[in-house]
């Protein structure tokens, strides 16, 4: 049997080959070279650990059974496996739309008010994290064709060109996707940023103070 | 550095990344970029924390893969068996379609065989007609012809030129043209037997003293005549037969 270092030398469509003949060893190791991505890839698009890890298992077995739809011509074996996933994200996204937090939550509103206004009390960690949690909020809340290029580009650090290849879309069009995304975010940040206005405080002739 | 150049500099995704170090003096007096550089930055420092706080697949989830790895294999759920699956599927669509296929092209056939026979009978009645006209203007016939009642003018179907019918299209035209036959005499309205409308045959018995030759025929004796009947009921022509 070979070990783990000789096998991951082996290229993927190798290692899956073995992999669907019953070899176990070859097995994880194209767990491990492939786990990372795609659970990367499934929490970014579903906001959710549980969901992420759902979809990983998910994709290594469809891997498994698939096998032989896997065309090597047509792409490397971690680019199958991102379009496994991103049909199960997909899915996931339908059953779960209609548990889904609306993205102008009241309750979510008040406590982000109250979280930056008593940022100084807080630890710095904190407000990171809070910072983070609008950012993904605001990724979350993009278009799909934006959030796809956003997730892959910025957050899987994939180049271009292994975007361009995932999508099956120019690199043109990434760059082009990816500028609208990033001018989407930042209003989408900005608004986030700008107080929601209170009902019941308008003034005189009627403008909202 | 201009507004433009600013706006430019930070719209190429592939400097996002980079230390933006632009004008600051232009930034000083332009609020408007200040901001635009400002919301860029907080968003890329977002960004950034948002790929370092991922959270890292637990230890459960490799022990759940490799459970269902194992399972998979023991049950020998592998490529091929989702193959077959997969196989049977398009064979219950090919089926499926072979199937409404098959049924679509026997309506056609029938549909069309049910026109052909339509056209048929058209133009059988007609030549019976013919026939027995002909017949009993030559003297041939000996027996009692039988009382009928023919339509003269075939349906549009009937009128189709096919060599089959080669020979009744002499006699179909003529009567799409309303011109009956000649052997009929004019009774009435309609001299010289034109008028615009199809018309039928209908087979009398009359008594012998209505015969235009009553000497031809023997006393008592009853003799028969094709009467052409236009679509008001109105008889518009006969044709003794003895």
């Amino acid at each position: 049997m070979a070990s783990d270092n000789e096998l991951s030398r082996r290229p993927d469509t190798e290692l899956l080959r073995r992999a669907v003949a019953g070899e176990e060893q070859a097995f994880l190791v194209l767990y491990r070279k492939l786990k990372a991505a795609v659970f990367r890839y499934a929490f970014y698009m579903t906001n959710s650990k549980a969901s992420a890890e759902e979809v990983t298992q998910e994709v290594f077995m469809a891997l498994i059974e698939d096998a032989h739809a896997y065309r090597p011509g047509r792409g490397d074996l971690a680019g199958f496996a991102f379009g496994i996933a991103r049909n199960f994200v997909r899915r996931i996204e339908r059953r779960e739309r209609p548990y889904r937090i609306l993205p102008h939550e009241p309750a979510f509103e008040v406590l982000s008010d109250k979280l930056i206004s008593e940022s100084d009390a807080l630890p710095t960690q904190m407000i990171r994290s809070q910072l983070a949690a609008r950012v993904q909020a605001a990724v979350a809340s993009l278009p799909d064709h934006y959030r796809q290029v956003v997730v892959l580009c910025d957050l899987c650090e994939l180049s271009y060109a292994e975007a361009a290849s995932r999508l099956g879309c120019a690199v043109g069009t990434i760059r082009s996707r990816l500028n609208r995304a990033h001018a989407l975010l930042s209003e989408k940040l900005k608004a986030l940023d700008r107080p929601e206005p209170h009902v019941g405080t308008a003034g005189p002739e009627g403008c909202v103070i | 550095m201009t507004c433009h150049e600013v706006r430019l500099y930070f719209e190429d995704p592939l400097r996002f990344d980079a230390d933006f170090t632009g004008e600051a003096e232009h930034l000083a007096r332009c609020p408007e970029c200040a901001r635009f550089v400002e919301a860029r930055r907080e968003l890329r420092a977002g960004l950034h924390l948002l790929r370092d706080s991922v959270p890292q697949a637990p230890a459960t989830l490799d022990a759940a893969v490799l459970t269902s790895y194992r399972r998979q294999i023991a049950n020998g759920a592998t490529g091929v068996r989702r193959a077959s699956r997969k196989s049977r599927i398009v064979l219950a669509w090919g089926a499926a379609a072979a199937l409404i296929a098959l049924a679509a092209s026997i309506a056609v056939y029938s549909s069309r065989e049910n026109e052909r026979r339509s056209a048929q009978i058209a133009v059988q009645k007609i030549t019976v007609a013919e026939s027995n006209a002909a017949n009993a203007a030559n003297g041939l016939s000996s027996t009692k012809p039988a009382l009928s009642k023919t339509k003269i003018v075939p349906s549009k179907k009937a009128l189709r030129p096919h060599p089959a019918h080669a020979e009744h299209s002499a006699s179909t035209m003529a009567t799409a043209d309303n011109r009956a036959p000649e052997m009929f005499r004019s009774l009435m309205y309609c001299d010289p037997l034109s008028c615009g409308e199809s018309m039928q045959v209908i087979r009398v018995q009359l008594p012998s003293s209505a015969a235009f030759d009553p000497a031809a025929t023997a006393a008592g004796e009853a003799i028969y005549a094709d009467v052409l009947v236009g679509p008001d009921g109105v008889a518009r022509g006969i044709h003794v037969l003895q």
